[in-house]
């Protein structure tokens, strides 16, 4: 018999036959490849949307090149221009800023010289304005504003019209000089973007005498790497010099711990899938013992057997993946705003328009799907070679032997046990930042071993149900643990799946948990003030980024009634030994006056006595374990004035920035940086008093200037609280998913064993045993698989918690995280199990209750 | 005790319509031991199924001790079962996961009954046919006729009105077969109503009457004791 | 034939007059093998020809002389030749039955029919007695002699059980025939 005619008139049949049953096991790979696709086409849209957008900006430039965030001297321009090879060098402004009209859209804005911009940047004019050549001079009145049309036109304004802006002088009215066509840089942030003059956008954002970036072009037929060293030795240290390639790398850099996340429990979705299809291949099998009995002693080769099954789960896997890359994209279409605004409050301003794909990429993973799929098939195929073809004549019921752990897979687990062990206690004496994902291996491993153990584990659960509950459950509980016991290997396979996912589950409850109890008691001690002020909404919730307000304010608001104090609060980002990191610049010594800074290195009056006006920083754990920075250490930070070295007081505890964040006293800041803007006021009150008339008080005084909020410290903390929940929603949204697969797993279990079983539903039937009670064991059942799997996962969830928690946070963040037991999430992940695994024994047990008792005892 | 009135039993099959039973009427005298013949197909096990309640007829009437067994619920049929009925198979039908004495208790246990209470009643049972030493034992541990006896025994745990048996001895070699049924037999001389299925007349022939169905209906009835010609 | 070796069989466990052997074979055998007085006297003196048998006579009162049949050594190892030897022959179809099939209208396949179901009907209740008579065997002490005649009724039953199944499958081929004139006509 050729294979092509074994696929086509027995396993077309079985398709046939087993519809349910393939429904559920392509669901599951559906799910799971969903999964990757969804989040491998999120985490494509965002760095497609970074790049887009840095394109978009970058135009013809060449090299790009940027210092602090604050800005940096414009004088510098001339010497970049007077390098050999630079064709043209043009300063740029780059800032957010949102509408003060409307809904307070956010845009981006570009504030260029009006007279070389074009050299770099095409803009195109629409027609109504476009009898003068260059647009840009439209832009010589300070007062003047390019929109792109599609802003135009969302927010109703026509040409000539005024627009409103937030500045860091409050309101500021622009007039719309022109509208620009979707080109070029008209396009970044889907259009949310205006032009500006390079002057008034300096002025208009505090950046007088200062510039973001310097965009440049080559002259004809010099060498990019020759130019870029040329200016690397004009630059101070500290200054960046980049391709726009290059500043996407940046961007990928920085967002690498939240792509690792959430690809991590992608994968996961994946292998819990594996153990599926595993399952209901295995299943497949034993149920046709017979029938490739019967092949066998037909003439059917072995390695055919094998392709049989093979060549079905490749069916099944082919159209479980395709439907998964559909639900893919639509589920990433459905979640990218989402993702879109978590980037936006934890790393960086984004605005993603729409979801960016590629066929490889979706290929590459529908092509993971069926490879899992087939690998997972693997092991059952071959076992099914090994039948015998006396199989075909006996007619006895296959069941498998209680103990079913062979020697073989006890070796296996293990193995991969002192394995497991070994890169742990490797990791441990190297002290290993290096070999961070050893951990992760090792993680791996413990779980591969202990679902190796699966079938032990559970023969001791139901041997303890035995002995407690089953007398008390009556029949029913009793067949429904003995019904377990007979097909222990199979079972243990779902609990392996269901296991894996609670862990999952337990395992990065417990994570975000510590990471919150962390992060809470950080912002307790740090948040202690009475009001806090800014004109974004604090945490950029609404997506409007807070424009920064000038030092001045301070005076008005210690004017108002009430007011003990207020203390400004800056928050830029600098390089450091190339990485972004976070600087806090704020008045050290009135914050410690009420705030008890957390410490994890040095001590507090060093910080009071170091810090204020002088040239030290405080750094965060992050930093000080990622650069071995300790108390009294040098280090060099870029400034408008050039690299300027700043004494290490004291390591603190901030979880501000995921990529470091360093403290500064706010004079030494203004000092050295040249900048005097507010990112925040923080006041407090004085004794007994209300604290809403003063935010009214402060609304009314200086709302009309300017947009602002201001907001007492609770409903600021809940704003927090409520931002570090939702960006853990990728997480929990895979772990949802996996669990899903894991309960589908459930399902086709149960109805196997259940049709399996239709002879002996028969008898429990003819003697009396009432419908209920059939779905009643079949649902007790599914409830064991679930307590014993949700147990399992709990205890293994929190040991690898411990464990993450450590490779995770503090190996590659460096942040000293204690481990805090989620009781109320583990309770729930294992009443999740039971409840879960219970729900998908329902169909199982309807189909229990529906046999039909004549039918299932003339069944031979 | 048991009567039958115009019983008819319809299957599809398909799209055209088969009838196992054609408008049988009968009825059952308690203490009578029934031996019901007839070829396969002929509706003999179809006759049985709606005695015991394992199935409804399409049409006509069907009484135990005077309860109706037709239009009733499944709940209320599956306690008939549980508590007036007892049933032998041919493939004796034991449950593979329970010890003997587990599956003798089995309706018991169904019942609600906890198993400290049904513990004495099942051995008591086992004892009476002899199996007593063989309580602890799986199925896949005892021979034919002995599975064939617990499954006996497990029918009369509940002190059944009536016992069902199926073709009691297809799966058995005559000599087993004929223990069974002076088992049978003498469960009838103590005043057991049974009635049995089977193709095998030397079986037929320990019953106190004979019916033989043909293409579902009635085509004999031999009481037993009348002159021989 | 066997009448022969029966008789002998009965005088070697003990020596008897004719009645008492009549008594002894329907005893053992009756139930399916019926013989007469004259049959007995017949096949005795026709061994006594063969010197397998003698016979002493005994006086009664006011009653002729009573024949004490004894098997003699010679008897005895024939029967012992014959006991030691398995059964060659088949057995003879030449049951009555079988007579009246041949001999029926086939033109009138229901009367066939109606007697083949009246048989049937005959060998169940036959049947049902040979099973009494073992019951009632079972329930007596038990020994070699109640043993031997146990194996004896088992052997009546599944002969019944033979017969009701080569009626059933008459039934059957004579009903397929029936439908297929009526098809074919």
């Amino acid at each position: 018999m050729n294979f092509s005619n074994l696929l086509r008139h027995i396993s077309f049949k079985h398709i046939k036959l087993n519809k349910t049953q393939l429904a559920l096991i392509m669901g599951g790979i559906c799910l799971g490849v969903a999964a990757i696709v969804s989040i491998d086409i999120v985490n494509h849209s965002v760095l497609a949307s970074f790049e887009s957008a840095i394109n978009h900006i970058s135009g013809r430039a060449a090299l790009m090149v940027s210092g602090p965030e604050a800005g940096f001297p414009e004088e510098f321009i001339e010497q970049i221009q007077s390098v050999t090879g630079v064709e043209y060098a043009v300063p740029v402004i780059e800032t957010n800023a949102n509408l003060a009209q409307g809904q307070g859209r956010s845009l981006v804005i570009l504030g260029v010289d009006v007279l070389q911009d074009h050299q770099i940047r095409n803009y195109a004019i629409s027609d109504e304005s476009a009898d003068i050549p260059d647009p840009l001079l439209f832009l010589a009145r300070p007062d003047s504003i390019l929109l792109t049309r599609s802003l135009a036109d969302r927010e109703q304004i026509k040409l000539d019209q005024e627009v409103k802006v937030q500045t860091v002088a409050g309101i500021h009215t622009f007039k719309v000089r022109g509208l620009l066509n979707p080109e070029g840089p008209a396009k970044v942030a889907g259009g949310d973007m205006a032009v500006m003059d390079l002057a008034a956008a300096q002025l208009a954002f505090g950046k007088e005498g200062r510039i973001d970036h310097i965009d440049l072009s080559l002259l004809p037929g010099e060498q990019l790497d020759t130019v870029k060293t040329r200016i690397q030795k004009v630059l101070p240290a500290g200054y960046e010099i980049d391709t726009p390639a290059g500043r996407t790398k940046q961007v990928e850099l920085l967002l690498i711990h939240f792509r690792k996340a959430i690809r991590l429990t992608g994968f996961m979705a994946i292998f819990v899938g594996m153990y599926l299809i595993y399952n209901s291949v295995s299943i497949s099998v034993v149920q046709r013992r017979k029938e490739i009995g019967i092949l066998r002693a037909l003439g059917v080769r072995r390695g055919e057997i094998i392709a049989l099954f093979l060549g079905e789960t490749l069916v099944i896997s082919l159209c479980g993946s395709l439907l998964g890359v559909l639900l893919g994209l639509a589920m990433a279409k459905l979640t990218i705003h989402t993702i879109s605004q978590i980037i936006t409050e934890v790393y960086l301003k984004t605005t993603i328009t729409d979801i960016a794909w590629s066929w490889p990429t979706l290929f590459q993973n529908a092509a993971m799907g069926i490879l899992a799929g087939l690998a997972a098939a693997a092991f059952p195929a071959i076992a099914s070679s090994r039948i015998s073809p006396i199989s075909a004549i006996r007619s006895l019921p296959y069941a498998e032997n209680g103990s079913a752990q062979s020697s073989k897979t006890k070796i296996a687990a293990t193995i991969t046990l002192l394995l497991a062990i070994l890169l742990l206690m490797l990791h441990k004496i190297t002290g290993g930042r290096q070999i961070a994902d050893a951990t992760h291996f090792a993680v791996v491993l413990i779980l591969l071993c202990i679902s190796l153990h699966t079938p032990i584990f559970l023969k001791w659960f139901l041997d303890i149900f035995h002995l407690l509950l089953s007398k008390r459950l009556g029949a029913g509980g009793r067949l429904a643990g003995l019904n377990l016991q007979k097909n222990l290997a199979r079972n243990a396979v779902v609990v392996a799946s269901i296991f894996c996912s609670i862990t999952l589950f337990v395992c990065s409850a417990c994570l975000i948990h510590s990471f919150r109890q962390s992060v809470f008691a950080y912002i307790d001690s740090i948040i202690r003030a009475d009001i806090f002020v800014s004109s974004g909404h604090p945490m950029t919730t609404g997506g409007s980024p807070s424009i920064p307000m000038p030092a001045e304010m301070l005076k008005e608001f210690e004017e108002i009634p009430g007011v003990l104090m207020a203390e400004p609060y800056r928050k830029v980002y600098t390089h450091f030994n190339g990485k972004r990191v976070l600087l806090a610049a704020f008045d050290v010594t009135a914050r410690l006056s009420y705030c008890p800074a957390m410490l994890a290195d040095g001590n507090r009056e060093d910080l009071l006595r170091l810090l204020p006006d002088k040239e030290y920083i405080a750094v965060n754990e992050g930093l000080s374990a990622q650069h071995g920075l300790k108390p009294g250490d040098k280090v060099m930070l870029p400034t408008p004035s050039g690299p300027h070295a700043f004494g290490v007081a004291a390591v603190v505890v901030d979880y501000a920035s995921d990529s470091g964040c360093l403290w500064m006293d706010i004079q030494t800041y203004r000092r050295i940086y040249q900048d005097h803007l507010v990112d925040m006021y923080e006041l407090r009150l004085k004794p007994n008093t209300e604290i809403e008339p003063v935010c009214t008080t402060i609304l009314e005084r200086m709302g009309q200037k300017r947009r602002i909020f201001a907001l007492p410290a609770g409903e600021f903390k809940e704003e927090v609280r409520k931002m570090l929940n939702r960006s853990f929603v990728v997480t929990n949204a895979v772990n949802i998913i996996t669990l899903l697969i894991a309960a589908l797993g459930i399902i086709v279990t149960l109805l196997a064993s259940v049709l399996e079983r239709t002879r002996e539903i028969g008898v429990l039937r003819s003697i009396g045993m009432l419908r209920t009670q059939v779905a009643a064991i079949v649902i007790i059942e599914s409830a064991l698989i679930g307590a014993a799997a949700g147990l399992l996962g709990a205890a293994v969830g929190l040991l690898i918690g411990r464990l993450e928690l450590e490779a995770f946070f503090q190996l590659n963040m460096g942040a000293s995280i204690s481990f805090h037991v989620h009781y109320a999430a583990t309770a729930l992940a294992i009443l999740l199990a039971i409840i879960l695994s219970a729900l998908a024994g329902l169909y199982p047990a309807h189909r229990a209750a529906k046999t039909n008792i004549v039918e299932a005892l003339a069944y031979e | 005790m048991i009567e039958l009135k115009n019983v008819s039993k319809q299957y599809r099959q398909g799209a055209r319509a088969v009838y196992a039973l054609k408008d049988v009427s009968l009825s059952i005298q308690k203490g009578e031991f029934l031996s019901i013949m007839g070829a396969s197909g002929s509706g003999k096990s179809t006759l049985l199924n709606l005695v015991g309640g394992l199935d409804q007829p399409s049409a006509g009437e069907v009484f135990i001790n005077a309860k109706p067994l037709h239009g009733i619920s499944d709940s209320e049929l599956t306690l008939i079962r549980r508590r007036q009925v007892g049933f032998i198979f041919q493939f004796f039908n034991l449950l593979p996961l329970l010890t003997a004495i587990e599956n003798v208790g089995l309706p018991l246990l169904v019942d609600g009954l906890p198993f400290t209470r049904v513990k004495p009643m099942a051995e008591a049972i086992l004892h009476k046919i002899g199996l007593a030493a063989r309580a602890e034992h799986r199925p896949e541990q005892l021979s034919g006729g002995e599975m064939q006896r617990v499954a006996i025994a497990r029918a009369l745990i509940t002190n059944p009105a009536v016992l069902l048996a199926d073709e009691p001895t297809g799966n058995l070699d005559s000599h087993t077969g004929e223990e069974i049924l002076l088992l049978l037999k003498s469960l009838h001389e103590q005043g057991q109503t049974i009635i049995m299925v089977t193709h095998d007349s030397k079986a037929a022939a320990y019953g106190t009457r004979i019916i033989t169905l043909k293409d579902g209906a009635l085509s004999q009835d031999v009481a037993i004791g009348g002159p021989l010609a | 034939m066997s009448i022969k070796y029966a008789l002998l069989g009965i005088l070697a466990e003990k020596d008897l007059h004719g009645y008492e052997i009549k008594t002894s074979f329907d005893d053992k055998v009756g139930e399916f093998w019926s013989l007469n007085y004259g049959q007995i006297y017949s096949t005795l003196e026709r061994l006594e020809k063969e010197d397998l048998v003698t016979h002493d006579r005994q006086a009664q009162d006011k009653r002729p002389d009573k024949k004490i049949f004894s098997i003699t050594a010679e008897g005895r190892k024939q029967l012992e030749e014959w006991l030691a030897e398995p059964v060659s022959k088949l057995r003879a179809l030449r049951d009555e039955f079988f007579i009246k099939l041949m001999f029926m209208d086939s033109n009138n396949p229901t009367a066939i029919l109606e007697l083949i179901e009246k048989q049937k009907a005959l060998y169940l209740k036959q049947m049902n007695r040979l099973t009494q008579r073992k019951l009632a065997l079972k329930k007596s002490a038990y020994n070699r002699h109640a043993l031997i005649s146990e194996l004896l009724i088992d052997a009546g039953l599944f002969h019944s059980e033979a017969d009701i199944n080569w009626l059933t499958l008459c039934e059957s081929k004579i009903k397929a025939a029936m439908t297929k004139n009526k098809l074919s006509r």
